[in-house]
C-alpha cells in the first residue's frame, strides 16, 4: 500500500496514534544541540536530522538495563515504556529492529520481555535523503530506505509525504488517504540513492583480513562504545546488583575482556585480536551490521567500521 | 526523552579530560548514560568508566548517616545536629588549646569548585590555618611548582580541541589511552591527519605500540633524556634562537648543563639508544606545531619539579609554546584537580594563585571573609603525618580523600592517624581512612549535586544534580558551612551558584565566568570579564605570565632516584593505574563492568625475568621492598622491560603504597611514587 | 506458574533435597524440580543460588521430580552454592541444550572417554546405553566420581577402565592421563566415542581418537562454553555462527572443527 499525505495529514496520523494510547516521540534538538526524542506531535519535520547518536529504538525494546525478576520470590518483573509511536526512525534503525526481531522472536526461545515491548511499539521511519556522518547503509542494504522493520515508512517527495505501510495496523491507519503513484516514488528513490556511496559489499564480509584486524586491535581502547551504541548489539548479562533484590539484565560488550572470562579466571579469548575477531564474526559474518556509522562516531581509537572500510577497500 | 525518563547533562566524574554526557534518570535512579555529540571535547565519545560511571552512585555501601565513634571504638549513627555540634565544638576546643595551626584540612579534587571554595574559606577564615592541601600534592604539585616558575602558569598551555592540528605529539609519563582516553582519541585523530607520535616511557603502553618512535628509558632518568633532546637540538642548529632571545631568560646557564648530555652520555644513563634519541629530537624540533603531553611519570619523582623544568626548557628551546596546537600540556588526573588547585586547596596560596602576603590581596579577601587569611605557609599533605607524629598537628578535617591508601608508605600514615586527637572524614563510601575517623559525615556524590568542575584544559564546566542523595547524605559545602556556622562564622550560602559568584569575585582568572555563561558550554580560564571569551591557549606570542613576561630556563641535572635496585632488592617497582579503575578504587571497584575487567591486583613482569624466577601469568607472587610486602598475581608481559615491575594502587588486597618510599621532591613536596627497589618471590601454594 | 513459563529468563523456585560430598570441593546437589522428566541425557539447567547470577550445570541424573547436579567450587556463584543447605530454596530453569544423540548411540558400541567432572554430563547417557565402555581419568583417586556405581556398571557388562594422574597409597590401578588408556584396539572395537572433561583433555582425547581411526562425525563432545542465558539470546556462548546453549552443548568433532575454522576466519 502506498499513500500520499500532506504534512498536516501526517500529523493527523500521529494524532490518531495518540488517540489509540500511544506516546508519540519525534526527533528534536535540545538546548545543548543534541538530538533527543521529544514527546508530542512535531510542528514540522526537522530537515537537518541525521539520526540519534544513541539507539533509542533498540533501547525501547531492549533497555540497556532492566530488572528481570525478584530474587526473593522469583516473581518476573516487566519493565516497559508503554505504547510508543516512534516517529522519525531512520531506515537503518528500522532494519536493525527487523534483525533483533528475528533474533529475539523467531528462534528456539522467544524472549517475552522483548516481545511484549515490541508489540507496544509503532515505528514510523522516514527515508533519508542524504548520507549522514560515517554511514554506509546503502552498502549494507539498510538505507536510505528500509525494506522491513517499520509500520509506516515515509518518503518526503516533492513537498508531500509518500507513505508505505508495513503492517496491518498501518494499512488501517492509512486506508482513507489518496493512493500515490508508485512510479514517481521509484524515480525519486533512484535519484536519492545516487547520493549514497556504495562500497564493494563482497569485501565487507567475514573474515577480517589479519592486517586489518591487527590495526583495529592496536587501536581499540575497550570502551565498548561501538557496542553500547550499535542498534543490533543485544548481548546481555544477568546479575544481581549489590544491594538490590532483583536480577537485572544489562547489555554486555564483547570487546571487554570480562565478557569472555570464565569462572576460574581464564578467558576464552584472551587477546584483543580474538575479541575483535569475535565481534566482526557477528557484525559481518552473521551479518548484523546496518552501516549506520554510530560506532565510527563514538570510537575513541578511530578503529570502528569506517577504519575497517578504509583498510579493506584500500581508499576506494 | 523516553517516557518516564529524563536526561541531565553533566561533566564526567573520573579524569581531568572533562567529557560531558547525559545521565538517564528513571524513578530517582541513574539508569544509564547517553553521550553528547555536540560537546567540544567528548564529541559523542566516552571511555568505559564514563559509560558506566553512574553505577557507583546507588551502591549500598554509601555512607548514609552521620556517625560518631563511641567509647567502645565503634562508629555510631547520630543526628546531623549532634554530629555538627560535636565537630564544631571539638575543632574550637583544639583551636583554643593549640592554636589554629594544629588543624590540617584536606580538600578533594573529586568535589566541585564550590565545595572546595567553602572548604578553603573554612580553613583560612573560620579556623585560620594554612595547612590546606589535596591530592594534587600526589599528582601535579611538581607541575604547578615547575610550570609556574618557567612560564608563570601551572596548567595545560593548550586546549584539547587543538590536539588534532598538531604535527608532532610527544607523550611522556602518561598512559594516555588508558588514563585520558578521550584525549588520546584527539591524538589518534591527529595521527590520522598525518601527525607523528613520539612516546617516551619505560613501559610499552598502548600508545607506544602505535607510536612512530618509542623510547624506553630507565625509570627515574627523565632529566637525562630531556637534556639529551636539548643537546641534539642545539648542536644541530634546530633551536629557535630568535624565540630564546626575545622571549626567555636563562638559556646560557641551562645550556652550560645541557651541553654535557650528549647522546652517548644519555644512552649510558637512560638506556635509550642514541640513534633513536637523535631521531626523536629532530622530529620534535623540526615540526611547526609540536605538543608535549605528560603526567605522573614526570611528576611523581623526587626530581618531579626538575623534570617539569626540563620539559619547559625543551619547549622554549624550540619555540614550541604560545601558539595553537603547540605547547606543554600536563594531563591532570582528577576531574577537578585543576579547579581544586585554582581554588588554592594548597598551602601558601589564595584562590586564583594569589599571594597571601600581598597586602592588596589580603584586604580583598578580608572584605569578603571578615578576617585576613593566614600569612604563613602551611604543610603539604605529605608532611602532615610527620607533623602529627611530632605533635604539631592535632586534628585533621578530610573532605573526600583516602590518604591512608593513596599516600606513600602507608604504615607511617596509619601510625600518625592513630595519634590524632580528632579526625573528621566527609566521604561517600567507607574507606581505609574512615577507619581512623572520630566523626564520619555522609556526603552527596557526583550525580547528586550541583556545581562546577574545571578540567585539565582549564575549562570551567557545569555539573548537575540528577537524583536525590541516599538517606541523610548532604552536600559537602552545606556540611562545612554548618560546622562553620556553629563556630560562629556564617557564610549564608543558599546554593552553589552563590558560592561560585563569591569565588569568581575574588579570583581574577574566573571573574568573567558565571553559571549563566556556562549553562551550555564551559569557558577556559583566564576569563577576566563577562564579555571575555576565555583563553584556549596560554602565552600567546611568547608572552609569559612571569613578572618580566619572559619564560625562564632552569638548569637541571640528572640525579639518581633515592632508591635504586641492588642485590637484595633487584627490581625497579614503578606504579600507576589501569584504564578501568580509579585511584583507591572506592568508586570504580563498586562498578560491575569495571571490576569485572580487572578484578584483582596484578604485577606486570617481563617474560625474561619471569622465566628466571619460574613465574607464569596467574601465579601468586610476593613483592617486597624495605618497607613491606604485598601479594598479587603475576602478569607476564612485554609491556615492562627487564628489571622493571609495575603495579597499581587500586586494590585494598594489595596496597602497593606499603612498598613505595616517602621521600619528597624538595620543591613540590611530591613523593617518589614511580621508583622504588623491590624483590620478587613466587608464593608456593599448598596443593 | 503460567506466568513463569512466559519469561524464558526467570528461574522457577525449587528446593535442595540432599547434598552429597563427592570429592574435595565437589558436591552433588539433589534438587526437587518438577520438570525432571523432561531432562534428556547431556542437557543442562540454569541454576540460581538466590543471589549473584545464574550458571549452567549439566544434569548428572534424574529421579522422580528430582535432578542431581554435580558441581565443583570454582567461582563466586559455585562458592555461594556451597554455602547452601538442604531445604534451601534455589532457582532452576531448563532443561536446555542439544542432548547426546541417543538414537544414534544405541545403534552401536560407544566408547566414553571422560576426564574429571566430565562424568556428570555423560552419566545418564552411559547408564542408558547397553554397549558402552568407560575410560575415565581423574587427578587422583579421591577425584573419581560416583565410585559406588562402578561395580553395578561392571555387573551390567560394561567395561570400566580407570586411571589417575597422580599415584597415591590407596590407589593400585593405572596411573597416567586418560589418553594413555586409548589404543587402536579399543577404538576399533567401538562405533562411537563420547568425550567430556576439561577443554585440554577433550582436545587431546578427541585428536587421539581420530588418529586411532575414529571418524570425526562419530566423536561427540560437550562444550560448556560460558553460557549465561541458556536460551540462545545473550550471545556469550557463541562460537562462529552457533550458540552453544541451543545448538549444543553436544557437538560432533566434525561440527566443532567447522566452527573453529569459521571462528578463525577460514570459512566464509
Amino acid at each position: 500500500m502506498l499513500k500520499r499525505l500532506t504534512w498536516e495529514q501526517v500529523r493527523d496520523v500521529l494524532r490518531n496514534l495518540e488517540g489509540m494510547g500511544y506516546t508519540v516521540l519525534h526527533p528534536a534538538k535540545n538546548e545543548f544541540g543534541d538530538w533527543i526524542p521529544r514527546q508530542g506531535i512535531p510542528e514540522r519535520w526537522p530537515e537537518d536530522f541525521p539520526n540519534y547518536l544513541f539507539p533509542f529504538l533498540r533501547e525501547i525494546v531492549l533497555p540497556s538495563t532492566e530488572p528481570v525478576f525478584d530474587t526473593a520470590d522469583y516473581r518476573p518483573i516487566f519493565h516497559t515504556y508503554g505504547k510508543i509511536a516512534f516517529f522519525g526512525a531512520r531506515p537503518c534503525d528500522a532494519t536493525a529492529l527487523a534483525y533483533t526481531d528475528a533474533f529475539y522472536l523467531e528462534r528456539l526461545f522467544r524472549d517475552k520481555h522483548y516481545e511484549k515491548r515490541r508489540k507496544d511499539l509503532f515505528v514510523i521511519s522516514v527515508a533519508c535523503t542524504r548520507p549522514c556522518e560515517n554511514s554506509f547503509c546503502r552498502t549494507m542494504g539498510a538505507g536510505p530506505f528500509a525494506g522491513k522493520g517499520f509500520d509506516i515508512q515515509l518518503y518526503p517527495v516533492e513537498g508531500l509525504w509518500y507513505a508505505e505501510a508495513g503492517s496491518d495496523a498501518a494499512r488501517e491507519l492509512l486506508r482513507d488517504y489518496p493512493d500515490a503513484d508508485a512510479g514517481r516514488l521509484e524515480e525519486w528513490r533512484k535519484k536519492v540513492l545516487e547520493r549514497f556511496p556504495l562500497y564493494d559489499r563482497t569485501k565487507l564480509r567475514y573474515p577480517v583480513p589479519s592486517p586489518v584486524r591487527d590495526f583495529l586491535s592496536d587501536r581499540c581502547f575497550s570502551c565498548g562504545g561501538c557496542i553500547w551504541l550499535c542498534p543490533t548489539c543485544t548481548c546481555y548479562n544477568e546479575r544481581q546488583p549489590a544491594g538490590l533484590n532483583v536480577v537485572v539484565r544489562e547489555q554486555d560488550a564483547c570487546l571487554l575482556s570480562g565478557y569472555h572470562r570464565l569462572a576460574k579466571g581464564a578467558s576464552l579469548r584472551p587477546t584483543m585480536k580474538e575479541m575483535m575477531g569475535f565481534r566482526y564474526e557477528c557484525k559481518l559474518g552473521i551479518g548484523f551490521c546496518t552501516g549506520c556509522g554510530r560506532c565510527s562516531t563514538t570510537c575513541i581509537g578511530y578503529a570502528a567500521m569506517d577504519a575497517y572500510l578504509e583498510k579493506t577497500l584500500g581508499g576506494e | 526523552m523516553l517516557p518516564g525518563e529524563r536526561l541531565v547533562l553533566t561533566t564526567c566524574v573520573w579524569c581531568g579530560t572533562g567529557c560531558q554526557f547525559y545521565l538517564r534518570v528513571r524513578d530517582n535512579r541513574l539508569v544509564g548514560v547517553v553521550p553528547s555529540r555536540s560537546h567540544p571535547i567528548s564529541r559523542g565519545r566516552l571511555c568505559l568508566k564514563g559509560w558506566k560511571s553512574f553505577q557507583f552512585v546507588h551502591h549500598p555501601d554509601r555512607l548514609k548517616y552521620p556517625m560518631i565513634r563511641n567509647s567502645k571504638g565503634q562508629l555510631e549513627r547520630v543526628s546531623w545536629e549532634e554530629a555538627l555540634d560535636y565537630v564544631a565544638g571539638r575543632l574550637m576546643e583544639i583551636k583554643r588549646k593549640y592554636g589554629p595551626e594544629a588543624i590540617a584540612v584536606f580538600g578533594s579534587a573529586k568535589c566541585t569548585n564550590e565545595d572546595n571554595y567553602v572548604l578553603v574559606r573554612f580553613a583560612r577564615a573560620t579556623i585560620g590555618t594554612d595547612h590546606v592541601d589535596h591530592c594534587a600534592r600526589l599528582c601535579h604539585a611538581s607541575t604547578v611548582a615547575g610550570l609556574a616558575r618557567s612560564f608563570g602558569s601551572g596548567a595545560m598551555t593548550n586546549s584539547i580541541d587543538e590536539i588534532e592540528d598538531a604535527e608532532v605529539i610527544l607523550i611522556t609519563g602518561s598512559n594516555t589511552s588508558e588514563q585520558h582516553p578521550v584525549i588520546a582519541s584527539h591524538m589518534m585523530r591527529a595521527l590520522n591527519r598525518g601527525a607523528r607520535l613520539i612516546v617516551v616511557d619505560p613501559r610499552r603502553i598502548p600508545m607506544a605500540r602505535i607510536a612512530h618512535i618509542h623510547l624506553s628509558h630507565r625509570p627515574g632518568t627523565d632529566i637525562a633524556w630531556i637534556n639529551g633532546f636539548i643537546n641534539v637540538i642545539v648542536n644541530e642548529g634546530l633551536a629557535d634562537m630568535d624565540f630564546v632571545r626575545n622571549h626567555t631568560t636563562g638559556f646560557e646557564e641551562m645550556w652550560e648543563v645541557a651541553k654535557e648530555y650528549t647522546p652517548d652520555v644519555v644512552e649510558s644513563i637512560t638506556g635509550i639508544p642514541k640513534e633513536d634519541l637523535i631521531r626523536a629530537a629532530r622530529m620534535y624540533a623540526s615540526a611547526e606545531k609540536a605538543m608535549i603531553f605528560y603526567a605522573m611519570g614526570i611528576t611523581q619523582h623526587v626530581t618531579g619539579t626538575h623534570n617539569v623544568f626540563a620539559l619547559a626548557n625543551l619547549a622554549m628551546v624550540t619555540g614550541h609554546i604560545g601558539k595553537p596546537s603547540t605547547g606543554v600540556n600536563p594531563l591532570r588526573g582528577q576531574n577537578n584537580v585543576q579547579g581544586a588547585s585554582d581554588l588554592a586547596v594548597v598551602p601558601g596560596k589564595l584562590p586564583g594563585y594569589q599571594d597571601p602576603t600581598d597586602p592588596e590581596v589580603r584586604r580583598k579577601f578580608a572584605r569578603v571573609w571578615g578576617v585576613e587569611p593566614p600569612a604563613w605557609k602551611g604543610f603539604a599533605s605529605t608532611q602532615v603525618s610527620d607533623a602529627i607524629m611530632d605533635g604539631t598537628v592535632k586534628a585533621v578535617y578530610i573532605m573526600g580523600e583516602n590518604p591512608v591508601r593513596s599516600h606513600p608508605d602507608i604504615r607511617h600514615i596509619e601510625e600518625a592517624f592513630e595519634n590524632l586527637e580528632f579526625l573528621v572524614v566527609q566521604d561517600i563510601f567507607p574507606t581505609e581512612t574512615t577507619k581512623f575517623a572520630h566523626v564520619v559525615l555522609p556526603a552527596t556524590a557526583w550525580g547528586e549535586k550541583d556545581g562546577t568542575f574545571t578540567n585539565t584544559d582549564r575549562r570551567v564546566q557545569r555539573v548537575r544534580r540528577a537524583v536525590a542523595p541516599p538517606a541523610e547524605a548532604r552536600d559537602d559545602w552545606w556540611i562545612i558551612q554548618e560546622v562553620a556556622r556553629r563556630m560562629g562564622d556564617d557564610y549564608g550560602f543558599e546554593d552553589p551558584s552563590q558560592i561560585f559568584d563569591e569565588m569568581a569575585s575574588l579570583m581574577p582568572i574566573y571573574s568573567g565566568i558565571s553559571y549563566d555563561r556556562i549553562e551550555r558550554e564551559g569557558i577556559p580560564w583566564p576569563c577576566p570579564s563577562p564579555d571575555h571569551p576565555g583563553t584556549p591557549y596560554l602565552h600567546r606570542d611568547g608572552k609569559f605570565n612571569t613578572p618580566d613576561g619572559r619564560g625562564r630556563f632552569f638548569p637541571v641535572r640528572h640525579v639518581d632516584p633515592p632508591e635504586l635496585p641492588d642485590e637484595e632488592y633487584p627490581f625497579y617497582l614503578t606504579t600507576g593505574r589501569v584504564g578501568v579503575h580509579w585511584h583507591t578504587g572506592s568508586m570504580s571497584r563498586r562498578i560491575h563492568y569495571l571490576e569485572r575487567e580487572v578484578p584483582e591486583p596484578f604485577v606486570e613482569i617481563n617474560p625474561e625475568d619471569a622465566r628466571t624466577l619460574g613465574v607464569r601469568t596467574g601465579d601468586r607472587i610476593r613483592v617486597c621492598s624495605r618497607r613491606g610486602c604485598v601479594e598479587a598475581k603475576a602478569l607476564v608481559t612485554d609491556t615492562v622491560s627487564r628489571g622493571v615491575v609495575f603495579s597499581t594502587f587500586h586494590f585494598e588486597e594489595a596496597p602497593i603504597n606499603l612498598l613505595t618510599i616517602n621521600v619528597l621532591d624538595p620543591i613540590a613536596l611530591i613523593p617518589e611514587l614511580k621508583v622504588s627497589a623491590v624483590r620478587i618471590e613466587k608464593v608456593e601454594r599448598n596443593a | 506458574m503460567k506466568l513463569h513459563l512466559n519469561f524464558v529468563n526467570v528461574p522457577l523456585p525449587a528446593r535442595i533435597v540432599s547434598i552429597v560430598d563427592e570429592a574435595p570441593d565437589i558436591k552433588t546437589f539433589v534438587i526437587r524440580y518438577d520438570r525432571s522428566a523432561q531432562v534428556l541425557p547431556g542437557q543442562f539447567v540454569m541454576l540460581f543460588p538466590g543471589r549473584l547470577w545464574e550458571i549452567p550445570i549439566s544434569v548428572a541424573w534424574t529421579g522422580d521430580e528430582e535432578i542431581a547436579l554435580t558441581i565443583a567450587r570454582v567461582g563466586k556463584v559455585t562458592s555461594a552454592l556451597f554455602q547452601m543447605n538442604v531445604g534451601d530454596k534455589i532457582g532452576v530453569r531448563g532443561p536446555y541444550g542439544r542432548p547426546w544423540p541417543m538414537d544414534l548411540l544405541r545403534d552401536g558400541r560407544v566408547l566414553f572417554v571422560i576426564g574429571g567432572l566430565g562424568l556428570a554430563p555423560v552419566l545418564m547417557a552411559f547408564e542408558q546405553l547397553n554397549k558402552a565402555t568407560l575410560v575415565y581419568g581423574a587427578r587422583s583417586s579421591r577425584f573419581l566420581l560416583y565410585r559406588d556405581r562402578y561395580d553395578r556398571w561392571k555387573r551390567e557388562g560394561k567395561e570400566v577402565l580407570l586411571t589417575v594422574d597422580r599415584a597415591s597409597e590407596e590407589w593400585d590401578g593405572h596411573v597416567g592421563v586418560v589418553t594413555t588408556l586409548l589404543d587402536e584396539e579399543i577404538v576399533s572395537s567401538h562405533d562411537y566415542a563420547v568425550v567430556a572433561g576439561p577443554p585440554i583433555m577433550m582436545k587431546f582425547a578427541s585428536e587421539m581418537l581420530e588418529k586411532l581411526g575414529m571418524e570425526s562425525d562419530r566423536i561427540f563432545l560437550t562444550l560448556e562454553n560460558h553460557m549465561k542465558c541458556g536460551v540462545g539470546l545473550c550471545g556469550h556462548c557463541r562460537v562462529g555462527d552457533k550458540y552453544v546453549c541451543v545448538d549444543g552443548p553436544v557437538f560432533s568433532l566434525k561440527e566443532i572443527r567447522r566452527l573453529e575454522e569459521w571462528a578463525a576466519g577460514e570459512v566464509i
